[in-house]
């Protein structure tokens, strides 16, 4: 058993590695949908939305949630866009969402932040945490995945909320439909 | 002297080598000034207008301009441009902030959100309804970022009375808040704009000749690539202006001295004459480069041109003393029958001059300076060395006569017939009321204008809404109120007061004093209860609420207080708040609104503010020629003691005046500032023609006489209109004004003289 537990305990330790990348979507193409919940201590309950993500390679990008409020996220070739409701789409700046950190180029990922990963129960579990002053509202982001599907992806913040997106079916590799990415 | 005066070739060097030098060391020393300022008629309320543009925030304003086939090209050509800007030696800065400026500034607008939102103008916050909304409107914002991790401010703007601010900032500097790619993109998606200030104003020409050449760069890369990109500013227009004028001048300069040249020998036909008789002008013109060093640092380009022209008048003398010296045995004998002439044509053609002075317009003093020093070394070299260098019958030429048909009673009727048809252009008279209608027709600038203008709402129009005051709190106390009254007014029409984000003194206690009464705690708390947010969420604001009477503004973001600062300009003592208006509807529609109001406020327009004092200038202008003409015809009978010779000698100088007139209708032109010019001058001129013809009457001249009278009148008209016709090639408007009123005048002075007046002066002998 003491021989067993050495070794599951070796296993373990032998899967702690420090990963250079976050799972990234087969060929970068994606289609998934979410459901995000919002811890603070000024709210009074969690603060649900729901959506869906469309990736089809590092420069088209749809972040759509439907409910509550209706937003858009756009990234297409490069310029990201918001709009919200029926309102005219205005340009944003990439660091003005932090969570899009998550779907940017695993170059820029590792510039400013530290990825460690974990092998547990054929689950991947990356901590991705902010290198020194690259980010002072992030404290960290717990992201649980499936070879290259995120199921959950836990973003801690400084002021102690939490925000966590748990996705399903999620599928990977397969061009998404380009309505998705036509203004 | 007069050992050097028998050695007239070693003089002749000696004076032009030196006249030369002094012209050469001159220009060294006078710094050109080319703006279309110096055209101004100047009264307080203009002279106020010109220098606070000048100190006005947008005075370095440059826009990149771009424009492609589709939003992607757009965005690719965006980069490209600004890689050539960056590499430029230009310290370029953005006017439109960027995502973390704009961060910064909602932050402060959350945090003072109390104080800074607007009571007076919108709806009371406090309201249970208002309350219930806004706080709904809180949540909804929390949710539509999906990644947002409110900061400190947020707490402080339960009501979201911040970014309300924010909103009406951002409209009323036409979306600036909402930047792409430090910039503005057109509704189309197809064009883009970007407002830099370049740190230097339009006369800096060293600077401006940097803005020109990156201009170049990037349309020529632009064309290159198949896409349209330019800069635009007021400095190009200055530029092309000043290069236009300068190459104008040098060519008017050649063509005037070639013209005159030829006249002169095709008349006297003798190399040797042509250059001594040159001298005058040579010198007349090295002393007044000399006087104009020594006394003016800048002078304008406008009064050089002009200048330039003045040979055509200084060579007069010399031609009348030339064309009739070898009539008389010696110099006395010519003094004595041409001499009265002479001085009387100098003294009126000078008195002509005398009045442009009282104009106050910069660019007319300087022309009535150049010209009148001119023409007076001119004259005085021309008496006092040219006919002592040249007596009678030192050099003999054989001088070009043309036999003048002698004018009979049919003249008289042709030329009767001629006034009252150019008379008719009288009734058509319209006076210039824009003064950038004097300047050169910037055609591809105007266009590239209109490109902008029909993409975006920027221009390069600087219209301002200013407010004066002895202290900042008083300007901003100012432009508040005004702010209010138009906001009530019409909601849609918006101008950016600073006092939206740092309010006035009083305003803040009548705000404080809005809160304590509006504000009901318990009513906030029982709300509070029903939203998304805990109960403990905003204390910090209700704390703030609670010490209101302390509380104070915290610090503005730097970029912000930086364009605020660039606003509020010194002059005379007094401060200053220049609020861009962008559009010249807008500012007559905030205009409409404030007249009617207490509001101490004041619009500068550089166009408008001109116009109407261009319009008393050039009414009063006409008023002061009658007065010229009085003057002149006093003088003149003065000197006859006679009403006839006095009114002969007036009349070419007054048909020219008509033909003055007359052009400017046959132009397409109004009546501007340098008709008047000429008006003046062909006052000058007109009458010597009419003194040299009645002067011929007057004193009995035999035919001989009589047809080198003429002659030389003629050769007069002809170098006349040889320096001031050319002048009609410019294409800045103001000189070719002057130069196709002089031509049309010339042509009616000289056809006066020989049509009508020896018809008229025969007569009179014929009964004496």
């Amino acid at each position: 058993m003491k021989k067993i537990i050495l070794l599951i305990i070796l296993f373990i330790s032998v899967n702690i590695i420090y990963s250079q990348n976050i799972p990234q979507p087969k060929n970068n193409q994606l289609y998934t949908e979410f459901t995000s919940t919002r811890t603070a201590k000024y709210l009074k309950k969690p603060l649900t939305a729901n959506g869906f993500i469309v990736m089809d390679g590092l420069n088209n990008f749809l972040f759509k949630q439907t409910d509550p409020v209706l937003i858009e996220i756009k990234k297409i070739k490069g310029k990201i866009t918001y709009k919200k409701g029926d309102n005219d789409p205005i340009e944003i700046d990439s660091k003005a969402q932090e969570f899009l950190i998550i779907f940017d180029n695993p170059e820029n990922i590792n510039k400013n932040f530290d990825i460690k990963k974990e092998i547990i129960n054929k689950k991947d579990f990356y901590t991705v945490t902010p290198k020194n002053g690259s980010n002072e509202n992030i404290i960290k982001i717990l992201i649980t995945a499936v070879e290259d599907k995120i199921e959950i992806i836990e973003i801690y913040f400084t002021n102690g909320s939490k925000h966590t997106y748990k996705f399903r079916n999620t599928v990977t590799g397969k061009k998404p439909d380009e309505k998705y990415f036509k203004k | 002297m007069k050992n050097i005066l028998k050695n007239r070739y070693f003089f002749f060097f000696i004076f032009s080598g030196i006249s030369g030098l002094l012209i050469f060391i001159s220009t060294i020393f006078i710094n050109l000034d080319m703006s279309i300022k110096s055209l101004f008629p100047f009264d307080d309320k203009l002279e106020r207008t010109v220098a606070l543009s000048e100190l006005s925030p947008f005075a370095d304003k440059v826009i990149i301009y771009i424009e492609s086939e589709n939003e992607n090209e757009l965005y690719k050509n965006i980069d490209e441009i600004g890689n050539i800007i960056k590499e430029y030696p230009i310290d370029f800065k953005n006017t439109i902030p960027d995502i973390e400026q704009i961060k910064k500034l909602l932050e402060y607008s959350e945090t003072n959100s109390i104080l800074i939102y607007p009571y007076e103008i919108n709806k009371n916050p406090f309201t249970d309804d208002e309350i219930i909304k806004r706080l709904n409107i809180k949540s909804e914002y929390l949710m539509s970022m999906p990644f947002y991790n409110p900061s400190k401010s947020f707490f402080l703007d339960p009501l979201m009375m911040g970014p309300e601010v924010l909103q009406i900032i951002n409209k009323s500097k036409k979306g600036k808040y909402t930047p792409v790619k430090e910039g503005l993109i057109s509704d189309d998606r197809k064009a883009y704009l970007k407002v830099l200030k370049c740190g230097f104003f339009s006369e800096d020409y060293s600077k401006v000749k940097l803005l020109v050449d990156l201009n170049k760069k990037i349309e020529e890369k632009a064309k290159l690539k198949n896409y349209k990109a330019f800069l635009f500013s007021a400095h190009l227009f200055y530029w092309e202006s000043l290069t236009t004028i300068k190459h104008d001048v040098t060519i008017i300069f050649i063509l005037t001295i070639i013209f005159v040249f030829f006249i002169f020998y095709f008349f006297f036909r003798k190399i040797e004459l042509l250059l001594f008789s040159f001298l005058p002008i040579i010198g007349g013109f090295a002393l007044t480069f000399s006087l104009v060093a020594i006394i003016f640092k800048n002078f304008g380009g406008i009064a050089l041109a002009f200048g330039a022209t003045t040979s055509g008048i200084a060579i007069d003398y010399t031609i009348h003393y030339l064309t009739k010296r070898n009539l008389y045995p010696d110099l006395k004998e010519v003094r004595k029958k041409i001499g009265f002439s002479l001085i009387l044509g100098f003294i009126t053609t000078i008195a002509s001059f005398i009045f442009l002075p009282f104009s106050r317009i910069k660019s007319l003093i300087e022309i009535s300076v150049f010209g009148g020093c001119t023409i007076s070394f001119a004259f005085l070299l021309s008496w006092f060395v040219l006919q002592k260098l040249i007596p009678p019958g030192k050099i003999t030429e054989k001088t070009r006569i043309i036999k003048f048909p002698i004018p009979d009673f049919k003249s008289f009727l042709i030329w009767t017939g001629i006034i009252l048809a150019s008379g008719i252009f009288i009734f058509f008279i319209k006076f210039e009321d824009n003064v950038f209608n004097l300047d050169m027709n910037h055609k591809k600038l105007n266009e590239n204008l209109n490109i902008i203008k029909t993409k975006f709402t920027e221009s390069s129009d600087n219209i301002f809404l200013a407010f004066k005051g002895k202290t900042k709190d008083e300007i901003l106390q100012k432009s508040l109120n005004a702010f209010q009254i138009i906001k009530r007014e019409n909601p849609d029409l918006t101008f950016f007061t600073p006092a939206l984000l740092i309010p006035p003194k009083k305003q803040i206690e009548i705000r404080k004093k809005f809160i304590l009464d509006n504000f009901n705690k318990n009513l906030f708390k029982r709300n509070l209860k029903n939203s998304v947010f805990e109960a403990n969420t905003f204390n910090e604001w209700i704390n703030t609420i609670n010490g209101l009477n302390n509380f104070q503004l915290t610090e503005l973001p730097d970029f912000i207080n930086q364009e605020i600062e660039s606003m509020f300009v010194e002059w005379e003592n007094d401060k200053y708040i220049l609020i861009p208006l962008y559009e010249r509807e807008i500012s007559n529609k905030i205009n409409k609104i404030l007249s009617n109001t207490n509001i101490d406020y004041f619009i500068i327009d550089i166009m408008k503010d001109s116009s109407k004092g261009l319009l008393a200038f050039e009414k009063s202008a006409l008023i002061l020629l009658i007065l010229s003409i009085i003057i002149i015809f006093i003088i003149l009978f003065i000197a006859y003691k006679n009403i006839l010779y006095a009114f002969t000698s007036i009349l070419p100088c007054i048909s020219a005046l008509l033909a003055c007139i007359g052009i400017t209708f046959t132009t397409g032109r109004d009546y501007n500032i340098m008709h008047f010019v000429s008006s003046i001058l062909l006052l000058g001129i007109g009458v010597d023609y009419g003194i040299f013809i009645t002067g011929a009457f007057r004193d009995n001249f035999n035919t001989e006489e009589l047809q080198l009278t003429y002659q030389s009148i003629f050769i007069s008209a002809l170098t006349t209109i040889a320096g001031f016709g050319v002048l009609a090639l410019s294409k800045n408007h103001s000189i070719f004004s002057l130069g196709s009123s002089m031509f049309a005048g010339i042509v009616f002075a000289f056809l006066t003289s020989y049509l009508s007046l020896p018809f008229l002066l025969k007569n009179r002998n014929i009964k004496k």
